[in-house]
């Protein structure tokens, strides 16, 4: 299956939520990057034919979703699980999936029952299938919403930031299911967290105030950064120049050691030597580009 | 680390079929009802348990001036008080609902569910209401002079649907249940406040909701109870095109 986004516009009112995006989304996974109301959740909604675009074209597979009968095919191929999932507090995991599986017209008992086992077993929900949803942890319910996206077996999975909450043991155990889900389908996984995409996406595109800011694989947006990642020691007080965009601070018996992108520093600093880039320098070197200009890395 | 994962993620598959039982059915409305604020159901059966009661003392003070009171209490209940029940019922079927962005993903869609909780909430309306009916008449309540089904259904089934059809608009709208709920509880209060002022004016007596309390032997009740239908009617059609753009129910869309 292959997305297709074509000059994808969506306004609110006055506000440009998304300004001519342009995707083509293969098998596998890809990630969508960028800041707190960059347009991430809106082009998911899109994607998961919640929400209208302005203008442009979007096509899953061979379905074009400016048709209703043909939105409705996607719906067939669909599992969705958006950023702020509710469950039924009263119905237990096992209800909950069932439930959802006769929304999505899985009306043969027998066969969507040994579908709804299997997936608790995936997410390992298993031994608390029968207890109710609202005692259940954070991660738990993040995983029943994964099990309840993937009941019908759908070709297409539209994940709006599932690590959201979760403690580093439960972001592992979700990015390594994500990541063997994405195997059989397109996912497609929305997140500010860089981390969860450095871990689970081979592609990825950046979005920043609804303009398309990357769009490659993630080692181009690594790369990018390769000149401008750099590693200083210095005395405090030391405040970093505007241009640099400070990734860590570390403080250290000889004073404190800095991670920055940007320009090779300058001033009170010794020991300043570049080192190799990771998708958040190269996301945050990014980031600092396109508030100057626009970059044309990879696009 | 306990890995609670399983390495496998190949799971069985099976096909989404178009007709449904009546097995699957039977399941589907018992996940629906359950769904349902079952307290608001709890609130409605106390509602037309209290009536019965009050009912009950009037009946046994034997006096006429007590049932012709009674009367009025019977026709208030089964025609407003249903109305206001239904009204505030439907304001919550969907809006609120924690699994309103996935459910309109699904391939049952909004429009089945709004339909299938519909449905049920009204069959529960309509077995508190009948059975209070059963029980009213029993005790030798009078409707009207004329007193037929046809003629109780409609005492009932107008204010219903006219009810729970603004009340579900105005919560689609407002995106807020109880400003939904709120929203049509209006109408009806203005005319039991006002109804002195309002009656006597004939392009407003098709309009008044609560009608049966004071012209149940009136030679427009029916036009009344027509109107009201076609307000409903209205009302739906409102809700339909309303929820078209499934959008609308969404919140914080940026």
């Amino acid at each position: 299956m292959e997305i297709l986004i074509e000059n994808l516009h969506k306004k609110y009112g006055s506000v440009h939520a998304l300004r001519g995006i342009d995707l083509r989304i293969a098998d596998g996974m890809y990630g969508l990057l960028g800041p707190n109301g960059a347009g991430k959740t809106t082009l998911l909604r899109i994607l998961a034919t919640l929400i209208h675009p302005t203008s442009g074209r979007v096509v899953i597979g061979a379905y074009d979703l400016a048709h209703a009968a043909q939105k409705k095919a996607v719906r067939a191929q669909l599992g969705y699980l958006p950023q702020e999932l509710g469950l039924y507090p009263d119905l237990s995991g096992r209800e909950l999936l069932d439930y959802m599986g006769l929304l999505k017209r899985l009306y043969d008992r027998h066969s969507r029952r040994n579908q709804m086992e299997s997936l608790l077993d995936m997410v390992g929900l298993t031994q608390v299938a029968d207890r109710k949803i609202k005692t259940y942890s954070g991660g738990m319910k993040r995983r029943l919403g994964i099990a309840q996206a993937l009941l019908g077996d759908p070709r297409l999975l539209i994940i709006d930031e599932p690590t959201a909450g979760l403690d580093p043991e439960e972001r592992i155990r979700l990015r390594t299911l994500l990541t063997k889900l994405a195997q059989q389908r397109v996912v497609v996984l929305s997140t500010h967290v860089v981390e969860d995409i450095s871990q689970t996406c081979d592609q990825v595109a950046v979005l920043n105030k609804g303009e398309l800011a990357f769009q490659g694989r993630t080692r181009q947006l690594v790369e990018a950064a390769q000149g401008y990642t750099w590693q200083f020691m210095a005395d405090t007080p030391y405040t970093p120049a505007p241009t640099l965009n400070v990734i860590s601070i570390l403080p250290q018996a000889e004073g404190t050691l800095y991670r920055v992108v940007g320009p090779r520093p300058e001033g009170a600093v010794r020991n300043v030597e570049a080192v190799v880039p990771t998708l958040e320098d190269g996301y945050v070197w990014l980031r600092q580009q396109y508030a100057g200009e626009k970059v044309e890395v990879g696009v | 680390m306990h890995n609670v994962i399983s390495p496998a993620v190949e799971y069985s598959g099976v096909t989404a079929s178009p007709r449904i039982s009546w097995r699957e059915a039977i399941l589907l409305a018992t996940y629906h009802i359950r769904l349902l604020n079952w307290w608001l159901f709890l609130l409605m059966a106390l509602g037309f348990v209290g009536s019965c009661g009050v009912f009950w003392l009037t009946a046994h003070t034997a006096t006429l001036v007590a049932l012709g009171r009674g009367n009025e209490l019977n026709r208030f209940v089964l025609e407003s008080g249903a109305g206001l029940v239904a009204s505030t019922l439907t304001s919550f079927l969907v809006v609120g609902d924690p699994m309103l962005e996935v459910m309109m993903t699904t391939r049952t869609g909004i429009y089945k569910v709004l339909a299938w909780r519909y449905l049920l909430t009204l069959m529960f309306l309509l077995i508190f209401s009948a059975t209070y009916l059963a029980w009213s008449l029993w005790y030798g309540t009078t409707y009207t002079s004329h007193q037929t089904i046809l003629f109780i259904l409609f005492t009932w089934l107008a204010p219903v649907l006219v009810m729970s059809m603004l009340g579900l608009l105005g919560a689609l709208m407002t995106r807020n249940a109880t400003l939904g709920a709120v929203i049509a509880a209006l109408p009806l209060m203005a005319d039991l406040f006002l109804h002195d002022d309002l009656l006597p004016i004939a392009l407003c007596r098709p309009f008044i909701i609560p009608f049966t309390i004071w012209e149940h032997d009136s030679s427009d009740w029916w036009l009344n109870r027509f109107v009201l239908l076609g307000c409903a009617l209205m009302l739906a059609l409102c809700c339909w095109w309303w929820l078209r753009r499934e959008e609308r129910l969404l919140g914080n869309l940026r």
